[in-house]
């Protein structure tokens, strides 16, 4: 039987997927060895006779291998570098016009842009299994990291937080997305448990929403908070955990309502806010610009004067801030037209959809969770980003992914497109479980839904 | 009778399929299924199984899971939704053909 396989496998090149071929056909094997010996055959002649019936190792490895191989997912990285180029080309074009901006803006985006597109190959190549496998040891080091960088290289520029390093600026709130696919991963290894394990997932989820709240970030708070809740609702749903699932999506869903609610209506009533802030919510309730958010109001003064087609506003550069980064579907509106910017956005959409439908198809059960992570970020970048461009400040996660110039949101958007790359590279490689710990969890197998 | 094996090949997917319809089973117990429904016709190697199962796996036609039986682990397979259309139209399709195939042989009687 060893020869047999050892034939079979020496076929298939990727290493990854013998473990799990050689399992089944071994089984198959033994099986029909069963069988045999319960026909009276002796053990000897009832193993050659299974072996007999399996037919030609090397024919069956050859086609094993055509389809245990490493894949590229070709229209994922067609639609980055579409995005890509329409970012850097657009870019150039207005800041060509531009008497406010200087044009070493685009050298940045363009260095941003490779960059990023390196860091996309490198984690393309990487197996993403490995951040489920160490998920909390990446957790609990980067978060230090983090902090020792925020501590020492932060800057604040225009209201943002960056780490800083030399020319390099990288905004906080990126970092706190990028736990993300980590989370995944937390969740995959919590796989099994009860409520105890459902708590620890909760818990978990602490680090990137108190890292945004100390940025602060609201708005990423939010946004991060909503990706993770929908994930820990998803691996639920999917009955990762021993639990009734109708108390949990009851019970989660109106504590996570009803909590915040309740604090933002004690600290009200306890004065603990500053007056912007309490102008600020009264801004998001009320939807309407004032005197705080004057941005706001020309931005959708720009939106109104804008042309389906075509340049409106002479040079909205002047009119307002950081029109490269988070306002860059206003200026893309401006100068380009409505239409100009709905195309940009829509490709960026479009990219959301093709993740989810990657990850939905993917066999291994962390790779379908990392991918429609990596997919819901950019889906709440985008439509954040989306919502501040056209005037509506509900939430503010970011600048918008690939398009804005700015260096962290792009060097995200890029390591996200890697993972879901690396996540359909192994596809039929790795087996639909990844064992992960030592403990006895990892034997906990469960029928995929 | 020995039948052509080519007869055979063009319709193995719809056959296997069509086992997965019923419930999911195991690699072995598929060709074993197989086996005993067709009174032996059908000898499908194991060599030719599993690849096959594989690439439907990659097509999301199948999907399969891990399950401890008697101390054994083994890997089911289940039909998706897509699975079950093209069932149907492969079955459709068959349908047809064989209904052909009897016609034409019919005018000769």
């Amino acid at each position: 039987m060893e020869k047999y396989l050892q034939i079979l496998l020496e076929q298939i090149r990727c290493k990854k997927a013998h473990e799990f071929v050689r399992q089944e056909i071994a089984g198959h094997i033994t099986d029909q060895m069963g069988e045999n010996i319960s026909e009276g055959m002796t053990e000897q002649e009832a193993l050659e006779e299974a072996v007999k019936g399996m037919g030609d190792p090397v024919e069956a490895g050859i086609a094993l291998d055509r389809i245990h191989r490493p894949r590229m997912e070709w229209g994922i990285v067609a639609v980055v570098g579409l995005i890509s180029a329409l970012s850097i080309v657009l870019q150039y074009f207005i800041l060509k016009d531009s008497t406010v901006y200087q044009t070493g803006l685009i050298i940045k985006s363009i260095f941003y842009s490779a960059l990023g597109l390196l860091a996309m190959i490198v984690v393309y190549r990487f197996d993403y299994s490995l951040i489920g496998k160490y998920a909390k040891q990446i957790a609990v080091i980067g978060t230090l990291g983090i902090l020792i960088l925020a501590y020492n290289n932060g800057r604040v520029i225009n209201a943002v937080s960056y780490i800083g390093i030399r020319f390099i600026n990288i905004s906080i709130i990126t970092f706190v997305f990028l736990f993300v696919p980590v989370y995944a991963g937390i969740l995959y290894q919590q796989r099994g448990g009860k409520y105890l394990a459902v708590l620890k997932c909760i818990a978990w989820m602490l680090i990137p929403v108190f890292g945004a709240m100390t940025i602060p970030n609201v708005g990423g708070m939010i946004g991060v908070f909503l990706i993770l809740s929908v994930l820990l609702s998803m691996a639920v749903y999917k009955g990762w955990f021993q639990i009734p699932k109708r108390k949990f999506f009851v019970g989660f869903w109106s504590l996570a309502v009803i909590l915040p609610a309740l604090a933002v209506w004690a600290t009200l009533k306890l004065n603990l806010l500053a007056e912007y802030q309490v102008e600020r919510l009264r801004y998001y309730v009320s939807g309407m610009p004032s005197e705080v958010y004057s941005v706001d109001k020309a931005v959708r003064q720009i939106i109104k004067g804008s042309k389906l087609l075509g340049k409106a506003v002479p040079d909205i550069t002047e009119q307002v801030p950081s029109a490269m980064n988070s306002y860059i579907l206003t200026t893309i509106t401006a100068y380009y037209g409505v239409l100009a910017a709905a195309a940009v956005f829509g490709v960026l959409l479009y990219l959301v959809v093709r993740i989810f439908k990657i990850s939905k198809r993917q066999g291994n059960q962390l790779g379908i969770m990392m991918g429609y992570g990596c997919g819901l970020v950019f889906l709440v970048m985008a439509v954040s980003n989306g919502m501040i461009s056209i005037g509506i400040r509900m939430l503010s996660c970011g600048d918008l992914p690939f398009i804005s110039a700015s260096g962290g949101e792009k060097l995200l958007s890029y390591i996200l497109a890697g993972i879901v790359l690396s996540i359909y590279r192994y596809k039929n490689i790795l087996p639909k479980e990844t064992k992960i710990q030592k403990s006895n969890r990892h034997l906990w197998k469960m029928k995929v839904q | 009778m020995e039948i052509d094996k080519s007869l055979i090949s063009g319709s193995v997917t719809m056959l296997l399929l069509k086992l997965l319809d019923e419930r999911d089973m195991y690699g072995y117990e598929m060709i074993a299924t197989l086996r005993e429904r067709s009174q032996n016709v059908f000898e499908l190697k194991a060599g030719s199984l599993y690849p096959l199962l594989h690439g439907l796996e990659d097509k999301n036609v199948v999907t399969s899971y891990e399950k401890e039986v008697i101390g054994k682990t083994r890997k089911y397979y289940s039909l998706t939704k897509e699975g079950r259309n093209l069932l149907n139209h492969k079955e459709k399709e068959w349908k047809e053909y064989a209904k052909a195939v009897t016609d034409v042989l019919a005018l000769g009687v």
